[in-house]
């Protein structure tokens, strides 16, 4: 295994496991509007490569990720290459039906972005400000990636050590009504969204691609609204022109286009008028009536989703996860999810003290509702809070999935 | 790298083979299963213990640990945390029974020396333990059985205080405990936290509950008509305790 870089991932499978459900924010609007100056977001100071290249192992970012120049990590660690190898059936338990078992409960997480030639196509500040506050950009992609507990300046290392440091641009030229009318013929719209604009037609792309290359594009297809802001116009057009020339592994096909026609589509996406999508606050549901037992909260909930990575490591071989054992940068919590008693004993808190995930903070709500809610609030966009969101790089829970918790919780949490 | 395969393959010898429920943890789990066939094992065996526990059946719940581990009448507290599981389970198992359980391999003792064993291998857990309110949470229902009510007290008030008591049967010997004292509007608060977290009420001093005949009541009409299928019905006492893997 002592291989040198780039650990290649072949997780690009997985046709079948289309993330369902994903918020696809209906797109209400205009074509392109008079030109808009093309958003200049004030210089970052420029990171140190050295000490990047110490933070991304320090927060683990290989355990989802390829990097360049960074190991991946061991096997019995890596979230997306032991899921890939399952969801792809090679994972082969002794026992034939665990593997069966295993492969129709892994949805998730057995692909994520490399992160090759990033500096080759984002802006280093596009980069710091995602790492700080990553968002959804993946409409068809239902992993997230994870809020960490990284400094502004740790950020600005990372980004350098990926190359992101640049902001230096062309002044945008062409065409964007033309750029609009190449993306509707080339078929663009067959993997990407574009929110904020007239829905672009889900055309199939003018070149020949196999189900599979299709359908692992389509699942890693940004929402195009926040590309002006993630690159630089030139990036943009080089990025069109050749997307492998760009970044060798990435699952864009390159699309024949003249400079003129890159220059066209990357007008308008720098300048079509984007209707900010009106930001719909979570709902809670009111308690249920009914009675709710630790049974059904278990199924829906914590061993759905939770006991991943919150598992008790006497059983897990020593590592009860990132959110019991620690990981991705994160102190030993030693929340146990998979028990009743688990659950029961709290976690470690910031004195070293172990606490209630029940204990009412400031406005009364437990613990482990404002865990649940504040990964909703992450989602609209708000700074981190006192208590991270959870679950970690997943979506939110559902209402009612909320709802089934708080049902339980005020009910005394029964077994 | 050459290290963490070296420390998975150690533990993995360690359990010996297979993997309960939590062995699909994500963080660095499941390799083992490649290389072992899982059969009754340690693992298997002292989780199945801890869900017989769980559901209220002492008995069953010593004779797993004790089959996962013969010498659990002379065994202290070590490096191996599945067979420190075990002797946990046989220790509450003895706590629950009201001493009337005897661990294989121990001499003749009466119910009150049995007790008195328990809560001494409980208080050796804790001390390899410290700052686990579930290990705690034990001893503190051990020492209330063995009748050392002071230390008992102790442990169980601070731990409910922190809401961090996560037995019924923990807050129903605090709730014995508070009554003794005189702290009866105390007593009652714990009680009442015994009789919502509990899935038999018995557990905490206190009739059946009636849904809970009703629900028998149900199940042995399901079965005059024939239609109760053992083990397709959903039972959350043996799900919550379910073998996943
Ligand atoms: C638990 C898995 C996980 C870990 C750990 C993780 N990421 Fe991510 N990351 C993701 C996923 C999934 C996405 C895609 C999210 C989306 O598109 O909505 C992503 C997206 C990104 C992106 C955007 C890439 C692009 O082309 O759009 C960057 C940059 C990034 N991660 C950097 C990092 C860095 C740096 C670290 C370590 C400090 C890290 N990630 C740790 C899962 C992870
Ligand atoms: C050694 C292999 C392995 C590794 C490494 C691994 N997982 Fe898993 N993961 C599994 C298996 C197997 C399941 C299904 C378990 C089951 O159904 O009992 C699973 C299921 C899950 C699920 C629930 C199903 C889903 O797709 O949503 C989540 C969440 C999850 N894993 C998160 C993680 C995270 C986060 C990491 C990295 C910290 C990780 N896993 C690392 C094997 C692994
Ligand atoms: C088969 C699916 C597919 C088709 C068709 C496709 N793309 Fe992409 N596109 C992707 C993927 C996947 C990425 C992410 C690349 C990566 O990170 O490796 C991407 C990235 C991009 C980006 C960078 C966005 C960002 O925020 O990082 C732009 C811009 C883009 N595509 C424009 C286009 C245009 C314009 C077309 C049509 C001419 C097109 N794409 C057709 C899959 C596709
Ligand atoms: C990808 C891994 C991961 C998943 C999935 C996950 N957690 Fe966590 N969780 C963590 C980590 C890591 C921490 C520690 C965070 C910190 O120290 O700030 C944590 C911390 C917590 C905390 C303590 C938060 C605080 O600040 O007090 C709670 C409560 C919690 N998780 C609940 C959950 C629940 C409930 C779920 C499922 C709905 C879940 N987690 C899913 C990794 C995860």
């Amino acid at each position: 295994m002592g291989n040198t870089t780039i650990r290649p991932l072949a997780i690009w499978a997985a046709a079948a496991f289309f993330a369902a459900g994903c918020d696809k924010k209906t797109p209400t609007s205009v074509d392109a509007g008079p030109p808009v100056p093309i958003s200049m977001a004030p210089k970052e100071p420029v990171g140190d490569s050295v000490r990047g290249h110490a933070a991304i192992e320090k927060y683990e970012c290989n355990r989802c990720h390829a990097v360049e120049g960074i190991v991946a990590a061991a096997p019995q660690k890596h979230c997306v290459s032991c899921h890939t190898e399952i969801v792809e059936g090679r994972f082969v338990a002794k026992d034939p039906a665990k593997t069966a078992e295993w492969k129709a409960s892994v949805h998730d997480l057995d692909v994520a972005p490399s992160l090759i030639a990033v500096g080759k196509r984002l802006r280093g500040s596009a980069v710091v400000d995602y790492l700080m506050l990553p968002h959804d950009l993946r409409p068809n992609l239902a992993a997230n990636m994870p809020r960490l507990g990284l400094s502004r300046s740790e950020a600005r290392d990372i980004a350098a050590y990926l190359g992101a440091t640049s902001e230096e641009d062309a002044v945008a030229s062409g065409d964007p009504s033309a750029g609009r009318k190449a993306m509707e013929s080339k078929g663009c719209g067959a993997c990407h969204a574009f929110s904020g604009v007239a829905a672009l037609p889900a055309t199939p792309p003018v070149v020949a691609m196999s189900a599979k290359d299709f359908s692992a594009g389509k699942r890693l297809a940004p929402d195009l609204r926040y590309a002006r802001d993630r690159m630089t116009f030139s990036k943009m057009v080089s990025w069109l022109r050749d997307p492998r020339g760009t970044k060798p592994d990435t699952k864009m096909p390159a699309i024949p286009l003249s400079d003129e026609e890159a220059r066209d589509i990357a007008s308008y996406l720098v300048k079509a008028t984007q209707e900010v999508p009106a930001l719909v606050p979570f709902r809670r549901l009111p308690p249920l009536e009914r009675k709710v037992t630790y049974a059904e909260v278990d199924a829906k909930v914590f061993h759905k989703t939770c006991w991943h990575c919150h598992a008790e490591p006497d059983y897990a071989i020593g590592d009860g996860g990132p959110g019991n054992s620690g990981g991705f940068g994160f102190p030993a919590r030693k929340l146990n999810l998979a028990s009743y008693e688990g659950v029961a004993a709290g976690i470690v808190d910031d004195k070293g003290e172990r606490s209630s995930i029940f204990s009412p903070g400031r406005d009364g709500t437990p613990r482990l509702l404002e865990a649940l809610l504040a990964r909703h609030r992450e989602e609209e966009g708000a700074a981190n809070g006192p208590v991270r969101g959870m679950p970690l790089g997943y979506a939110p829970l559902t209402a009612e999935q909320i709802q089934l918790v708080e049902s339980w919780i005020s009910q005394g949490r029964p077994r | 790298m050459k290290k963490a395969l070296f420390a998975v393959a150690a533990a993995a010898a360690v359990l010996s083979a297979g993997a309960p429920r939590d062995a699909a943890a994500c963080g660095g789990a499941l390799w083992e299963e490649r290389v072992f066939v899982p059969k009754p094992s340690p693992p298997k065996l002292v989780a199945q213990a801890e869900k017989d526990l769980e559901g209220g059946n002492p008995r069953k719940a010593l004779a797993n640990a004790s089959s996962a581990y013969g010498d659990l009448a002379k065994a202290e507290p070590g490096a191996d945390n599945l067979k420190n599981r075990a002797l946990r389970i046989s220790a509450l198992a003895v706590v629950r029974s009201k001493g009337e359980l005897k661990v294989a391999g121990q001499k003749e003792a009466t119910p009150q020396e049995r007790l008195a064993w328990a809560a001494k291998k409980l208080e050796a857990l804790s001390a390899k333990a410290p700052d686990n309110p579930t290990v705690e949470g034990d001893l503190g229902e051990g020492l209330a059985a063995a009748g050392r009510d002071l230390d008992a007290y102790g442990h169980l008030a601070k731990l409910a205080d922190k809401d961090l008591l996560g037995t019924a049967e923990g807050y129903s010997a605090l709730s014995r405990l508070q009554f003794a004292a005189g702290l009866t509007s105390k007593s009652a608060k714990s009680l009442a936290r015994c009789e919502a977290m509990a899935s038999d009420r018995a557990v905490c001093g206190l009739a059946k509950a009636p849904e809970k005949k009703v629900a028998e009541k149900a199940k042995a009409e399901d079965a005059k008509k024939g239609t109760a299928k053992p083990g397709t019905k959903f039972d959350p006492a043996v799900f919550a305790g379910d073998l996943k893997i």
